[in-house]
């Protein structure tokens, strides 16, 4: 849980996978949403990615996951150029997008696999969902929700985890929940983890660096050291980032 | 006390109704040729029972409506998840179905007799054409609302084309497609009913028009009856599917509170 363990994690040894973006860009029809990023994460990195509504942070993720062709210049994983999915990146999406008619276990174990009851429960218990496993999605509060959609993301071990505002329509209390929840998770795992997020707090307290997007064009790259696990939000240091990022979104 | 009595008073109309009825006709206020007792249509429905007959025709009558749900039901579902899925087979067929579905299934009754006699096939044909709108309908428009984002998550966690269809696409048009049975259902019986009163030699259509010739009205109306409780019938087994298959539903079951 200390610092040291997680720069162990995220520099060299890490699970996850590199993100290197040359030149992006992606327009829908004459709207140019993605206007050339280059953006380099490195394995096992947290990058928090900032902007107002309409600012094509959503398109930035789908290109990286493969579920919108590039339009121009290239994006990397490891070495290898996105071309469509892949398996080792896998998808938080704002709405958890479970399939109400399987249970929460089938959820999680939804790729299936070998043994996947077993690998699924395993994590349902990490996320603190031990005994939930045969309830409907139905029955599950939104939080909950969001922890079935992590687990089921979790139980494939992927390299690089995409989040697209996944906590924005919970309340503020079940929000710090999950953040604790993911930031855990991935100092244990050590993913390469994209947030993509509106919330400038969320922001400051999960990621190694903050990138703000405006107009489909990175704006600012600011790097967070701030000590983790960070529970203190709301010290001068954490204001000062949040001003500086708010600065440049507004 | 007060259960019970709130579960008879419902009942209390129709027995008044048929204690009247009966009343009536033992009392010769209403002829008997023309609206039997009820006593009698119990009387009609035991000999028929013991002679088999009652057992036989409905037995025909079934058969025939299961046949024709079985093939227009594949032929609307085949058309629904085609049209849903593929717009290249909306484009061909959609037209040419919605325009078929505007005539009346039994308005081609003539054009029937003249293909098929007025074999087994004119009726079946006819229970098919019936019931493959219904389910057709809802089939596509059942398809057409499951949510992309689900088909899209099916698709990062690497679920092939099949495993989309059987485990997202399927599942997801189900209630709309159980919907689209009970109407067929409906129409199944309804188209079966016509069918049999214009030609046969077996099933309830032909027992009750049979027995119109010699005047048996008690049996007409013991038809009549069991059409009734045909529909009932198919009517509960498709409710037990829906709690069955649509168990994962909110609507289908009590919500408990989330802990």
């Amino acid at each position: 849980m200390n610092s040291e363990v997680h720069q162990k994690v995220w520099t060299g040894t890490a699970l996850g996978n590199r993100i290197g973006l040359d030149k992006a860009g992606k327009d829908f029809g004459k709207r140019q949403v993605i206007r050339g990023i280059d953006l380099s994460i490195g394995a096992g990195e947290f990058v928090a990615i900032v902007g107002r509504s309409g600012c094509g942070k959503t398109t930035l993720l789908r290109l990286i996951a493969g579920l919108e062709p590039l339009g121009s210049g290239q994006i990397n994983i490891d070495d290898a150029p996105v071309a469509g999915l892949n398996p080792h990146v896998k998808l938080l999406f704002q709405d958890a997008r479970l399939l109400p008619w399987a249970s929460v276990l089938q959820n999680v174990g939804v790729a299936r696999g070998p043994d996947w009851q077993k690998h699924a429960s395993e994590v349902l218990r990490r996320v603190g969902l031990e005994g939930r496993e045969r309830d409907w999605p139905s029955v599950l509060s939104g939080g909950q929700k969001q922890r079935v959609a992590l687990a089921r993301a979790l139980v494939s071990k992927p390299s690089v985890l995409l989040l697209d505002e996944p906590f924005g329509a919970l309340d503020a209390l079940t929000r710090l929940e999950m953040h604790d929840l993911l930031a855990e998770t991935w100092r244990r795992d050590g993913f390469t983890t994209v947030l993509i997020t509106h919330d400038v707090a969320e922001a400051v307290a999960l990621a190694d660096r903050v990138v703000v997007l405006q107009e489909g064009r990175v704006t600012l790259d600011l790097p967070i050291t701030l000590p983790r696990p960070r529970r203190a939000v709301g010290d001068a240091t954490t204001a000062k980032l949040q001003a500086e990022i708010l600065r440049h979104v507004a | 006390m007060r259960v019970l009595r709130d579960r008879l008073v419902p009942w209390l109309l129709p027995l008044i109704l048929l204690a009247v009825w009966e009343l009536a006709a033992k009392q010769g206020w209403i002829t008997q040729r023309l609206a039997p007792a009820p006593s009698a249509v119990l009387a009609a429905f035991w000999s028929t029972l013991l002679d088999g007959s009652l057992v036989h025709h409905t037995l025909v009558s079934t058969g025939r409506a299961l046949k024709g749900l079985v093939i227009g039901g594949a032929l609307g579902l085949a058309f629904g998840f085609a049209n849903g899925l593929w717009g290249s087979a909306e484009k061909t067929f959609d037209t040419t179905l919605q325009m078929l579905r505007n005539v009346p299934h039994l308005a081609i009754i003539p054009l029937v007799i003249l293909w098929f006699g007025i074999e087994e096939e004119a009726k079946i044909f006819l229970v098919a054409i019936g019931v493959l709108f219904p389910i057709y309908i809802n089939t596509y428009h059942g398809v057409r609302n499951v949510d992309p984002g689900l088909v899209e998550m099916a698709r990062v966690y690497g679920l092939s084309a099949l495993e989309v269809f059987w485990r997202v696409l399927l599942p997801g048009a189900l209630p709309s497609i159980l919907v689209g049975l009970r109407y067929a259902l409906g129409i199944m019986w309804l188209t079966l009913i016509v069918a049999e009163t214009i030609s046969a030699n077996a099933g309830i259509g032909f027992m009750t028009m049979n027995a119109r010739e010699f005047m048996q009205t008690d049996v007409v109306l013991l038809g009549i009856l069991v059409y009734a409780v045909l529909g009932k019938a198919a009517d509960i087994l498709t409710r037990a599917l829906e709690h069955w298959l649509l168990a994962w539903n909110p609507v289908y079951h009590p919500v408990k509170v989330a802990a």
